[in-house]
């Protein structure tokens, strides 16, 4: 079976957030509260158990390759329609204990609702900061890359409803390929600072879902340099061995002398 | 009241040249409360966490307290009762051990969001736990 992925192309988003409503009609999920933010035309602020795709923001004093805004400074307004990662190697899926959380035939990451107890522990070990657990409902639930419509062989709502292309939806060798050439010719338009942000090179090991960004990655709240929180296990280990060995040895002594 | 001092001062007047020069401050320096000043460049989207807070309840925090403090008197009470120095401290040490015991467990599938399904934690066994919570599981 092929290795599905998300290409999801800022330069040409427009910031409609239709993928944000088509995914919150595909798999039927609530509201996050009707409130103004004052934080650009972003409402819904970041990534949760009921919002599973997150269009950010960025109003940014620098100007958009060589176009000219009219204005004294330059200035240019930057969306980037966020999504659960689907890591190569994932911190949620590696902190499940409970097995509810696998990595699929299509090399997505998929949340079992039915199986998973609410524990909390991918919460803090996803490095993006993507999973959460609904109060209410006491699960976790992020992004499902559309299971269900890929086992049916239709493509991910928010993929499907972009009115622009942004997120490009397919094979992940074709879509990296795609991504590099259009690097390229953003390069070659005067986009000097865009670059390819899927995290290769770090221990998460590239991810599913990847993106073309202009500037820093934190402009975007996505980190630099992500790492899966299980590189620290060994020393974690260590230092609970190290100490149940003192705790021992300290109280063999007090008997002893 | 804060007194201006001269080494304030001419920090403040570095600062000013340097917004008047480039519009925004790099390094960090004073703040004085209310002035026009121009914020730093600061990186980051508005503010708002990259990661999220932890979703454990406070029951995670006893249940580390209890299963450590039970532990810890396991271990007391082992010694005690091999030495033979004082029956009473072993007999003690190991009730508080067994009660700790079983208190954890019922700490930690208080805090699941659905604790009906807590032998689901015994679905899989990972050689490595992963997570600080789940060898108490």
């Amino acid at each position: 079976m092929k290795t599905a992925a998300f290409f999801t192309d800022p330069t040409i988003c427009i910031g409609c957030k239709a993928c944000e409503v088509a995914c919150k009609e595909w798999n039927q999920l609530p509201d996050d509260g009707l409130e103004w933010s004052g934080l650009s035309y972003d409402n819904t602020r970041r990534l949760g158990a009921s919002t599973w795709r997150h269009v950010s923001f960025l109003e940014q004093k620098q100007p958009l390759g060589q176009q000219s805004t009219g204005t004294q400074e330059p200035f240019r307004w930057i969306f980037m329609s966020d999504v659960c990662k689907h890591c190569g190697n994932a911190g949620c899926l590696e902190a499940c204990p409970t097995g509810a959380i696998v990595r699929t035939e299509l090399g997505s990451v998929f949340v079992q609702p039915d199986v998973c107890n609410g524990c909390g522990n991918c919460v803090v070990c996803c490095p993006f900061g993507v999973i959460d657990k609904d109060q209410q409902d006491g699960r976790a639930f992020k992004c499902t890359f559309c299971y269900d419509c890929q086992l049916a062989g239709m493509i991910p709502a928010c993929a499907k409803a972009c009115p622009t292309q942004s997120i490009h939806f397919g094979e992940l060798d074709e879509l990296q390929e795609q991504a590099r050439g259009r690097l390229e010719e953003l390069r070659l338009r005067g986009y000097q600072d865009a670059r390819i942000y899927d995290a290769h090179g770090t221990s998460v090991g590239g991810t599913h879902a990847f993106f073309l960004i202009l500037g820093e990655p934190e402009a975007y709240n996505l980190p630099p340099a992500p790492e899966v929180p299980t590189v620290h296990l060994r020393a974690a280990w260590t230092s609970a061995l190290v100490s149940a060995g003192v705790l021992f040895a300290v109280v063999c002594l007090a008997f002893v002398i | 009241m804060r007194q201006p001092d001269i080494v304030s001062e001419t920090r403040l007047k570095a600062l000013r040249e340097e917004a008047a020069r480039t519009g925004e401050i790099k390094g960090g320096g004073v703040v004085p409360g209310g002035a026009p000043f121009p914020r730093p460049n600061t990186p980051g989207y508005y503010g708002i966490p990259l990661l999220k807070e932890p979703v454990w309840t406070w029951q995670v925090p006893l249940y580390f307290f209890v299963g450590g403090a039970a532990g810890a008197c396991a271990v007391i009470g082992f010694f005690a009762h091999v030495f033979e120095s004082d029956p009473a401290l072993a007999r003690a040490a190991l009730w508080i051990a067994l009660g700790g015991g079983l208190l954890c467990p019922l700490l930690l599938v208080a805090d699941l969001g659905r604790p009906s399904r807590f032998l689901y934690m015994l679905r899989v066994f990972k050689l490595a736990p992963r997570c600080p919570s789940e060898p108490g599981r």
